[in-house]
């Protein structure tokens, strides 16, 4: 009897937890009874959630987590101060995935171990993104957020009849969510002029120091990025600057020719004024990350609740083959999605104090678990990075999202990260040097300083003199790695 | 005698080994980095050379932001002067509700930058949500819309320091102006001076000495101007509005080049030090003129 008891005590319990109790939450199931992990992480709800969401952890090692949160606008400056002379900071860095080439590269960040990569099915993450946790051939970076750029529209208006009627005669085409950048521009037009709902056509992210690069990026990558070339921001073979051949001039015009049809000061809005723009009813088109989604949902903000249409941004009729110094014309559209900013991610520092608890830690967030639920979280900043997380629409439902809404989100989610063509957020040691350079173009451009031509060739300059200043041959040789080559 | 010579080092010993540590290193320590090509987490494998200061030489941009920090500094102080001694004046004559006044024209200067740069900038100010564009819309007047524009962006930047900072001087020169003796002031209308002559013959030789000094301490504090420009403006449109201590920070603090970084602020340190050493000799000579000495 006692054996009987024992075996279906196992089957019951033990079992189940041996398979599913530890491999969802994606640890060890060590305890680290009394010792402490510091997560280092931006300040506000994003950082917080670290803590939040890992309750479960801390209830099953007996270990605490102690947040070290810093400002954005800080967090890199003091990770980096820090790290370079050796200080300790914390054990787990919660970071953008840009300071991948200097963090990843100069030795500051422990490897994933294998049997980690394995206990938190690896292969769940979505491919864009495990190029993210790599460097030189070696996983350092545990899966966090997934971020790309993509488009949101007003459902409402486009699916108007009397719109659409409208806009027929005016443009001589249906309407309809826009796969070009050319459709963008009418759209945003007819929205400013005939729709009386809104008060401006499309609102970006263009302003200089905050976020401008990824809000020019997204359109300038289907001017440039030839599907059959994995190189997009530099010649792989001598390593120069590719950002003033035609296509990154044609995207520069076209943003430039879209102010008309954008709230006057769109130059000066950061992350949060664009997304108040767009929810807030007063813009009809956006191109924002995807917490656009679950912020629409929300009624403290939004007025656009089950009015918001997603897609990919919008794709060109003709590319820039740079390798052939011409223009390529196509039959369909040539999309190519931007993996903007290329998420956050978990990294555990190499002067961890507790390294073995915090790569627990690591493994707990980066688990398809823990993933799902920061993803559908309102303000926890993560977006979808697994596959376990876009095929389950039932927890998009749960949030708030009618069924169609969650479906069409999760499609263009997945359109976005298993596209062959996308582009991922440039990584390279010194990017903010690059980001900077170009983004003061941009604004040069934007405000009529320079044409568009001369204010990206003199960014060209400044990005060669980078990469010389920095070493052309070491940059030249994890650009290739970055992207594949 | 030995002992109070010992007694007098050991004393000195906290205070000058503190300074050494905390200001004769650091200046000394970024100094050096200006010769080499050190960088944020990069390589320990240092070179030596002028590179950062030839670099300087040749860096467009870097002259382009000098120019911004100048008209910055130069215009802000000249409005924040103005403003403040005419509210000083006005605060030291008999007005009702002085007191609230008082008060009132100092809160600005008790906040903090990041808070005003937001509140005013942003909010107030904001082309799309902000008030001032819906009350000059009302009053049918043309909206500043300055995100697009250098000169209204600077105008605006200069603004916002401006409120914030023109109530240091009215404190300053209120003070300056209460210690003027009342009988000055009656003597001169005694022998019939107009308020125009009072102010010009007394008032403001008086105020002179004090003057100057917050006018430099004023200028001195602008060169340093980082935080207004980045939240309002970001250094935009292009690099119309962005001052040299926000290029070095971007470059040494976000961009990881420390070396290129340290060598820009020190060529805003010699070039503040040749400053001060004209405005000195200039307040000298001027005061000699005044009969201030």
């Amino acid at each position: 009897m006692f054996k009987f008891g024992l075996l279906l005590f196992s089957v019951l319990f033990l079992i189940p937890y041996n398979i599913f109790g530890d491999t969802i939450r994606g640890t060890s199931g060590e305890k680290f009874e009394g010792e402490k992990i510091v997560v280092v992480s931006i300040s506000g709800d994003q950082g917080e959630f670290l803590k939040k969401v890992a309750k479960e952890w801390e209830n099953q090692t007996g270990a605490t987590i102690e947040l070290n949160l810093i400002p954005f606008g800080e967090l890199q400056d003091k990770v980096s101060v820090a790290l370079s002379a050796g200080a300790y900071v914390g054990d787990i860095l919660n970071l953008p995935a840009y300071m991948g080439g200097d963090l990843m590269g100069n030795g500051f960040i422990e490897e994933v171990p294998e049997d980690v990569k394995a206990r938190i099915h690896w292969n769940d993450i979505l491919s864009l993104y495990k190029q993210q946790t790599e460097w030189g051939g070696k996983t350092y970076g545990y899966p966090w957020d997934g971020d790309f750029h993509s488009m949101y529209y007003r459902k409402d208006i486009i699916e108007n009849k009397k719109y659409q009627n409208d806009f027929k005669k005016i443009y001589g085409y249906n309407l309809s969510a826009p796969k070009t950048w050319d459709e963008y521009y009418d759209i945003a037009k007819f929205f400013q002029e005939n729709v009386s709902e809104l008060k401006y056509g499309s609102v970006e992210l263009i302003m200089r120091k905050n976020q401008g690069f990824h809000g020019y990026i997204s359109r300038a990558t289907c001017y440039s990025k030839m599907p059959d070339n994995p190189s997009f921001f530099f010649n792989p073979d001598t390593m120069d600057a590719e950002i003033n051949n035609p296509g990154f001039v044609k995207a520069l015009e076209d943003l430039k020719s879209i102010l008309a049809y954008s709230p006057p000061d769109m130059t000066n809005y950061g992350w949060m004024e664009n997304v108040q723009a767009f929810v807030g009813g007063i813009a009809g088109l956006d191109i924002q990350w995807a917490d656009v989604g679950p912020m629409s949902l929300n009624p403290e903000m939004s007025v656009v609740k089950g009015k918001v249409g997603f897609g990919m941004t919008p794709g060109c009729m003709k590319t820039w083959d740079a390798r052939k110094s011409r223009w390529q014309t196509f039959d369909q559209v040539n999309y190519s999605p931007y993996a903007a900013f290329g998420g956050w991610q978990i990294l555990v520092a190499k002067n961890a104090k507790n390294a073995k608890a915090a790569i627990d830690l690591a493994s707990f967030y980066g688990s398809p678990d823990t993933l799902k639920k920061a993803s559908v979280t309102g303000g926890s900043g993560v977006n979808p990075a697994r596959f376990s997380t876009i095929s389950d629409t039932s927890v998009w439902i749960d949030t708030g999202f009618s069924e169609s809404d969650a479906k069409g989100y999760l499609n263009m989610v997945e359109d976005v990260l298993m596209h062959p063509n996308a582009v991922f957020q440039l990584r390279l040691p010194g990017y903010i040097q690059y980001q900077d350079a170009l983004e003061l173009a941009v604004s040069k451009a934007l405000s009529g300083q320079s044409s568009a031509k001369s204010a990206l060739d003199e960014a060209a300059s400044k990005w060669n003199s980078i990469t010389n200043k920095i070493g052309k041959k070491s940059q030249k040789r994890l650009y290739r790695a970055s992207v594949g080559l | 005698m030995e002992k109070d010579i010992l007694a007098k080092r050991v004393f000195l010993f906290p205070s000058t080994y503190l300074l050494l540590i905390l200001t004769i290193f650091p200046i000394c320590f970024s100094l050096a980095i200006t010769f080499t090509n050190y960088r944020l987490l990069g390589s320990n494998d240092l070179e030596y050379s002028f590179n950062n200061w030839s670099q300087l030489f040749s860096d467009k941009n870097f002259f382009i932001v000098l120019t911004n920090t100048f008209k910055f500094v130069f215009i802000g102080v000249i409005f924040q002067f103005s403003l403040g001694f005419a509210i000083a004046q006005l605060l030291n004559s008999k007005i009702k509700y002085l007191k609230f006044f008082r008060i009132t024209f100092l809160l600005p200067m008790m906040m903090s930058p990041v808070a005003v740069s937001y509140i005013v900038g942003k909010m107030l100010f904001s082309e799309t949500f902000g008030p001032i564009n819906d009350l000059l819309s009302f009053w049918g007047l043309p909206l500043f819309n300055w995100s697009l524009s250098p000169i209204k962006s600077m105008a605006l930047l200069i603004m916002i320091d401006t409120w914030q900072w023109t109530p240091f001087f009215i404190l300053m020169l209120l003070a300056g102006l209460q210690s003027i003796p009342e009988e000055l002031f009656e003597a001169a209308k005694i022998d019939g001076a107009s308020s125009f002559q009072i102010f010009t013959q007394i008032t403001f030789p008086l105020l002179l000495p004090i003057s100057s000094t917050v006018i430099f301490v004023r200028i001195i504090e602008s060169f340093k101007v980082i935080d207004i420009v980045r939240i309002v403006t970001g250094g935009g449109p292009g690099n119309t509005t962005e001052t040299v201590s926000l290029y070095a920070y971007d470059i040494g603090l976000k961009g990881g080049d420390i070396a290129y970084a340290s060598t820009i602020a020190y060529a805003l340190l010699i070039m503040v030090i040749v400053f001060s050493i004209i405005y000195f000799v200039l307040e000298k000579h001027f005061k000699k003129i005044s009969g201030n000495e």
